[in-house]
């Protein structure tokens, strides 16, 4: 979901994933209906203070001749003449880092500007901190993620050799770093976690990466005159990690007198939430109810043994999402029902679902592919997993959650697993109510 | 769905007829490159891994761009062959493209009357009223019409060379054509059935063949090579156009571009004016034919003179006039005296190009000349003088490069990939005009700056100007003027609804996005502080949305609008804290 923000969170900038992407055209368009509407808020409230280095992949040392050949390398990957009408938001992003950055004025006032713009906030040139991890989630979702601790890294290529999708060179710094979380196997990580000759590769709470991967850019040093300046970074990132989330917490307890300059994350949310909203248009009602309301089925016992182990810092982390007791000698019959409910359910049209989406059956249910078509090219948006399983404790009909979106609900999801109770329970339910007529996607 | 948030103000539905057509294309159909001249014409089309110019029935590569009406069915120069007699007898029209989406005060159209077409203008800002001798009638058309009819012909000729339909098209323009000229060249090809994919200024596509051939030479020596500076100087009959790229590892990145509406045929035209006042001094008080009928009897035989000091150093003119024979020589000195103010013009070009791309001659790499005046000596030595006595760069063929490069693009817009890597290119373009909307009375307020590349998208938030104000007036104008009405106005839409309030403060938030196909979109909402937000529904609109006449369009807001601040607005100082 944060994809569709036209505020963007840096880490979607980072990869060069579709999550970056904007979902078609029409998409785009609304993207600067809400960008017109929610200026004033840019230009006062607008806390995601964009990282133009980031943004070309560039140190904040680097020299004209660098900035160029980024920005052409760029371009010729994300340029609608390339990319279809898909890039063209990029494509602007990279417009104005480029003018910002090749110009000795403006890239003097940009500095100017983030350095302030983080001191003030206690925090940051390189952006405030979003909440949002700068690597991608490719993989399964699980508790943990990979973390590289750059400041012991030696540069020497071994993960990125065994695991190369899930590390990467940054060739400015010279270290390694994690581009996508668990994209390789899981052996492969393994490989690559022992190869490492430093053991600066570390498994960490999911719930930290974002705080660690921030704090691991580096940062502007307060300068005096011609004197100190710079950049650097924590020389023990857990322990400022720590420090950090303090802080957050600090923050959040006194938030009712917090101005705008000191969002802090939830109220980013917030306000990043409302944006959707409006973007999403006649449509949000329909996705806040799907994200918002609690699941009254989720938690189950794996989600209270995550929490045991990890939940440290709050949120569950599997990423099964539903979860309803079958009597075992129902199953095959169960399996049948999803399969017929499944196969009818996306050829009808009466549902109320942002996106289309398709069913394949699989061996003891059925997967739900939500599909975005948009230039004539069909995309995944994730897919949501229905299936039969027997667990320790008996049999489960369980709904797992994978694909490109991580850890976000999927846009109708709530509606599909509504209608899927209400099918294996036997109900009829009328869903003409929420009849809207669809869009040309 | 999603558009519910706001109501959209499309622009004149004739503008983009067949825009919706482009997703029905077959992805494979490769869009042809035309360079449609206002005295020549090409099509070139991507295949088998190289650009290929189409020639006629005739083994013509480049065709005369005019159009004759001699019988019931006009035909161009494209099919059929035609005699100089015909072509300035009247019954032929040939500068469609310098009269297109001008308006009868233009100084182009102005000249335009000692054709021997019919040009009539009334001089208050209206469509200049144009027509052809059919039979002894003076049968009425328009630029488009005419222009559509060589596309046709263009476009039926590149079909029987590929054997299959051809639908889109990558179209070549002068660089000084404005957003209005541009609808109505779209306008143009819709009426020929093709969808116009690109229209790219005439210097950037031969940016992206430079870029080509430079990313040949390098092929397996490295991997993107390094950073070439290049001007590249384009000068036509009607039109002259400068640019500089930057190009590395395929991509050519358009740092600046400029034109002008000065060219060949302006050139020719002083030079029968030179002979013709002669003439008229030499024989004081003898009556005869009007001087600009005179002059169309000239004209060819100037042309070929201009041809011919090219290679020499003097030529004869000779004509007849009320049965005297003329025989003039003319050596180069004296043509280029007679034309020194287009030379500096010209000049002044290149020299706003280098200074607007903060390029200093020394990182030149080449100067590449093309198009068919590039070969006059005085405007290659100017040019490459201005360069810092650079050689000309030879690669290409002057009068095919443009064509070639808008071929390429039309491959490379159309989603074709080539495995031997020759299409890895790309254009990045320049705006080649501000645009922005009228604030405080008169001024400019420019939102997309010239030169910014493309896709481009700014916003920027303006205020109501005075108290309990509820209406607000966007205009949207083109150009570089810091007085609003001496630019090109886009269009222009009311804002209703905004909250009474203190004056400045309601927010108006307008937006401006340019995207890669070069269609501008403005969008505006109103938000009030405090509230999160916007009040009214957004307003999106589609510019250009006038239709016609400039003129009158600007000087009807004026009269009415102009001195009263009831709609205007102003722009909002900037509030302190940090900004993207």
């Amino acid at each position: 979901m944060t994809s569709c923000s036209p505020l963007l969170p840096s880490s979607t900038f980072h990869t060069s994933s579709s999550r970056g992407r904007p979902l078609c055209r029409k998409w785009a368009l609304t993207r600067i209906i809400a960008h017109a509407s929610s200026n004033r808020m840019s230009l006062s409230a607008d806390a995601t203070h964009k990282d133009y280095y980031e943004i070309l992949g560039v140190s904040v040392d680097a020299s004209y001749e660098e900035i160029r050949k980024a920005y052409r390398l760029l371009q010729k990957k994300h340029h609608p003449d390339i990319a279809g009408p898909e890039g063209h938001p990029m494509t602007l992003l990279l417009n104005e880092a480029y003018q910002t950055l090749t110009s000795d004025e403006l890239r003097h006032a940009y500095r100017f500007s983030s350095f302030n713009a983080g001191t003030v906030r206690n925090e940051s040139a390189s952006g405030p901190f979003t909440g949002f991890a700068y690597s991608s989630w490719n993989g399964p979702d699980r508790p943990q993620a990979i973390f590289v601790d750059e400041n012991s890294c030696i540069g020497c290529r071994e993960c990125v050799f065994n695991a190369r999708r899930t590390f990467a060179m940054d060739e400015a710094c010279g270290t390694a770093r994690v581009t996508s979380q668990w994209a390789d196997s899981d052996s492969q990580i393994k490989v690559a976690l022992e190869a490492c000759p430093v053991n600066c590769i570390h498994y960490v709470d999911k719930e930290d990466l974002p705080i660690l991967e921030y704090l691991m850019r580096p940062q502007p040093k307060a300068s005096n005159g011609v004197y100190g300046g710079g950049w650097e970074r924590p020389s023990n990132v857990f322990m400022a990690a720590n420090t950090f989330k303090r802080k957050i917490n600090a923050s959040f307890k006194s938030n009712d007198t917090a101005s705008w300059r000191t969002e802090t994350p939830g109220q980013q949310k917030a306000r990043m939430d409302a944006d959707f909203k409006m973007k999403a248009g006649a449509f949000w009602w329909l996705w806040s109810w799907g994200m918002r309301r609690p699941e009254p089925n989720s938690k189950t016992k794996h989600e209270e043994k995550a929490r045991d182990w990890f939940g440290l810092f709050g949120r569950s982390c599997t990423s099964d999402i539903f979860k309803l007791a079958v009597n075992s000698n129902e199953a095959p019959k169960i399996v049948e029902v999803v399969q017929e409910w499944a196969m009818t359910f996306a050829s009808s049209s009466e549902l109320p679902l942002p996106l289309p989406f398709k069913a394949d059956a699989v061996s003891n249910g059925v997967q739900l592919t939500l599909i975005s078509a948009s230039n004539g090219i069909v995309e995944s948006k994730g897919s949501l997993l229905v299936t039969v399983k027997e667990e320790e404790d008996g049999m489960f009909l369980t709904v797992e959650r994978a694909g490109v979106t991580g850890t976000g609900a999927l846009p109708g999801e709530r509606t599909i697993l509504q209608h899927l109770k209400d099918a294996v329970s036997g109900r009829e339910k009328s869903y003409k109510f929420y009849h809207i007529p669809r869009t040309s996607t | 769905m999603a558009e519910q948030s706001g109501y959209t103000v499309a622009s004149d539905g004739e503008n983009n007829p067949v825009e919706e057509s482009q997703s029905s294309l077959s992805p494979l159909q490769t869009a042809v490159g035309i360079d449609l001249g206002s005295r020549f014409c090409s099509v070139a089309v991507w295949r088998d891994s190289k650009v290929e110019v189409l020639s006629n029935p005739r083994s013509l590569r480049r065709m005369p761009s005019h159009v004759l009406f001699k019988s019931d069915i006009p035909c161009s120069g494209v099919s059929a062959p035609i005699s100089d007699v015909e072509l300035y007898s009247g019954t032929a029209i040939y500068r469609a493209k310098c009269l297109l989406g001008r308006a009868d005060t233009d100084q182009v159209v102005q000249t335009c009357k000692n054709c021997p077409f019919l040009v009539q203008t009334l001089d208050i800002g209206a469509r200049p009223f144009l027509a052809a001798l059919v039979d002894g009638v003076w049968r009425s058309t328009t630029p488009e019409e005419v222009l559509a009819i060589v596309l046709v012909e263009l476009r039926a000729m590149a079909e029987a060379h590929l054997g299959h339909t051809v639908r889109s098209a990558v179209l070549t323009m002068p660089a000084s054509f404005s957003r209005f000229q541009q609808t109505r060249l779209e306008r143009a090809c819709a009426m020929a059935g093709l969808h116009v994919l690109r229209l790219m200024p005439e210097p950037t596509a031969v940016a992206l063949l430079y870029a080509q051939e430079q990313q040949k030479a390098l092929h397996g020596n490295m991997g993107s090579g390094i950073e070439k500076n290049v001007l590249i100087f384009n000068a036509g009959a009607g039109f002259c156009d400068v640019a500089i790229a930057a190009t590395a590892g395929g991509v050519s990145q358009i740092r600046a571009v400029a034109g002008d509406s000065i060219g060949g045929d302006a050139m020719v035209q002083n030079l029968v004016n030179h002979v013709l006042n002669e003439y008229a001094s030499s024989v004081e008080g003898k009556s005869g034919p009007p001087f600009s009928k005179l002059s169309a009897q000239v004209v060819p035989v100037a042309e070929k003179v201009m041809h011919a000091l090219s290679t020499s150093a003097s030529a004869v003119l000779e004509c007849e006039i009320h049965e005297r024979r003329i025989s003039r020589s003319i050596t180069r000195e004296e043509f280029e005296r007679i034309n020194e103010d287009i030379l500096k013009r010209c000049e002044a070009l290149v020299m706003q190009c280098l200074q607007q791309g903060q390029t200093i001659v020394d990182s030149l790499d080449d100067v590449i000349l093309v198009g068919g005046v590039s070969n006059v000596p005085a405007i290659r030595s100017l040019v490459l003088k201005a360069c810092g006595g650079k050689q000309a760069y030879k690669g290409f063929n002057p009068l095919e490069a443009a064509v070639q490069g808008a071929a390429m693009e039309g491959a490379i817009a159309s989603g074709l990939t080539d495995s031997s890597g020759r299409l890895d290119l790309l254009t990045i373009q320049a705006m080649p005009h501000s645009v922005g909307i009228r604030v405080s009375g008169d001024e400019f307020l420019p939102v997309l700056q010239k030169n910014g590349a493309i896709p481009a998208r700014r916003d920027i938030v303006v205020t109501t100007s005075y108290d309990k104000q509820t209406e607000a007036l966007i205009i949207v104008y083109e150009g570089e003027s810091r007085q609003a009405s001496e630019n090109h106005l886009l269009g222009f839409f009311k804002l209703t609804g905004i909250p009474p309030a203190p004056k400045g403060t309601p927010l108006i938030s307008l937006c401006m996005d340019v995207d890669a196909s070069d269609v501008l979109r403005v969008v505006v909402g109103v938000c009030m502080p405090g509230v999160e937000k916007p009040v009214l529904p957004l307003v999106e609109v589609r510019m250009p949305t006038i239709d016609d006449g400039h003129g009158w369009c600007t000087d009807a807001i004026r009269s009415k609008y102009g001195l009263l601040l009831e709609l205007d607005v102003l722009p909002l100082p900037k509030p302190p804290g940090p900004s993207a």
